[in-house]
């Protein structure tokens, strides 16, 4: 186990130090993610109305989408310089590999939200949230789940020939379940007059979670040989 | 001797097309192969199943044979050095935190002093803090070649290590290889230049349509081999 969590932390802090480096990603996603915040802002200015039923939409898509572009490009650096090979002749657990690019990936995203979240409270002027544990435990468990998929998915995506344009296609029907879950939790997070689920949501979430992070790491063998 | 490598009728088909055919090869601890022979001669394929990163469409690659133990991923990765197409740099790393990365994950004891002996060996110690990316491709390959060994192996795969390299490095890594070799480190190479391979090897076996069409110890070699190329062997002078 020593050995699987020090080759992991390897390729997350190999895939940060570039990331910081270049910042070229990172600024992309959160430029994207700020972007869509503010379309979504102008398109639901006039009808404030809504904003309690698509509310929780709008926290998320700015996310999602976001971490579809910086995921996809941080899986193609590993692409460059048969990079996926090099790392897969050493003598490492494939999962290792896997769990150290989703990790990069997770605390990228997070990074993200720790700007997109606020600006969304600012836009769009919410009421206070009515648990804001629940909120921060809906974002940490929901990104994870969706990073976790978005990388198993991107990995697949790179080694066809599609490429990038297949990620979205396999990845928005797989993560239905998760994009019910978050939204339904987001929901009952910020408004105190929607009924409480959580419970019933958070087991999906982390069911989700636990399913889509052992599943890759136990498969990325085969995936890598593909 | 132990048997390191070995081939039993493996097969390699892209599409109907078949890239490897059949072939039987042992290569024994200790030994330096070289595999010579024109583009398309499945040489390239050849090392990607010894390396293990292509598994056969039929027969059987064993790495290790007579050593159970070495069955095991980890053992078995550990003991292979591996320099094939690609580099495997990280353009936006630096040349020392290449060799870091690399290092952990091969899990390589007293790292820093095994970095300072390759970087100075290679003649990279003034670029260990350049971006790979700002590097020659010469000196790049130089990295590279010090990536591929940095954890000892004992079975050294390189696809053409020679490319790219000026006279100087050539000199350096033509020593460097005798040096290993003296080790008992066992060396499958490729290279389009059979003048460099020559000091080097103690068998060759002559490529051509996916089978070893010739196979010669290094007292064997004819000298026409060296002198005028494989061409005659092949019916193509």
């Amino acid at each position: 186990m020593g050995f699987f969590l020090r080759s992991s932390l390897a390729i997350v802090k190999k895939d940060l130090r570039i990331q910081f480096r270049q910042k070229s990603l990172l600024l992309s996603m959160i430029v994207f993610a700020l972007l869509i915040q503010v379309l979504l802002h102008f398109s639901f200015q006039a009808n404030q109305a809504a904003l309690h039923h698509v509310a929780a939409g709008l926290l998320w898509l700015p996310i999602f989408l976001s971490a579809l572009l910086g995921i996809g490009r941080l899986m193609a650096i590993e692409e460059a310089e048969w990079n996926w090979e090099g790392m897969w002749t050493a003598p490492v657990d494939p999962g290792s590999i896997f769990f150290g690019k989703m990790l990069g990936s997770l605390l990228l995203v997070f990074l993200v939200e720790w700007v997109s979240v606020p600006l969304f409270f600012i836009l769009f002027n919410p009421p206070a949230p009515q648990s804001l544990p629940l909120l921060i435990g809906c974002l940490l468990m929901g990104t994870w789940g969706y990073v976790s998929l978005a990388c198993l998915f991107s990995v697949m995506a790179q080694a066809s020939r599609l490429g990038d344009l297949l990620l979205p296609i396999l990845l928005f029907p797989v993560s239905v379940p998760l994009v019910l879950a978050v939204v339904r939790l987001t929901q009952i997070a910020l408004f105190p007059t929607m009924p409480g689920q959580e419970w019933v949501w958070l087991a999906v979430l982390g069911a989700y979670d636990i399913l889509f992070t052992l599943l890759p790491i136990l498969l990325f063998e085969y995936l890598l040989e593909v | 001797m132990s048997v390191l490598v070995h081939l039993e009728g493996a097969t390699v088909k892209r599409g109907v097309q078949r890239i490897i055919r059949e072939l039987d090869l042992m290569v024994h601890e200790g030994q330096h192969l070289a595999l010579i022979g024109p583009n398309g001669a499945g040489k390239t394929t050849l090392l990607r199943l010894m390396a293990q990163l292509l598994r056969p469409d039929a027969g059987k690659v064993t790495l290790f044979p007579d050593e159970p133990k070495m069955q095991k991923r980890g053992r078995l990765r550990s003991a292979v050095g591996v320099l094939m197409e690609g580099s495997y740099l990280y353009e936006g790393l630096t040349v020392e935190e290449n060799l870091q990365f690399y290092g952990v994950l091969f899990d390589v004891p007293d790292l820093k002093r095994r970095i300072e002996e390759g970087l100075t060996r290679m003649e990279l110690t003034s670029v260990r803090h350049k971006r790979v990316g700002t590097l020659s491709k010469g000196m790049r390959k130089r990295l590279a070649i010090v990536r591929a060994t940095l954890h000892q192996p004992r079975l050294l795969l390189l696809d053409e290590p020679f490319d790219g390299l000026d006279e100087r490095s050539i000199g350096e890594l033509q020593l460097w290889l005798e040096e290993l070799a003296s080790k008992r480190c066992t060396l499958v190479l490729i290279s389009h230049d059979l003048s460099l391979i020559q000091p080097l090897c103690q068998r060759v076996c002559l490529m051509d349509q996916g089978r070893i069409v010739q196979s010669w110890r290094r007292d064997e070699v004819p000298p026409s081999l060296w002198e005028q190329g494989y061409g005659h062997w092949l019916g193509r002078v």
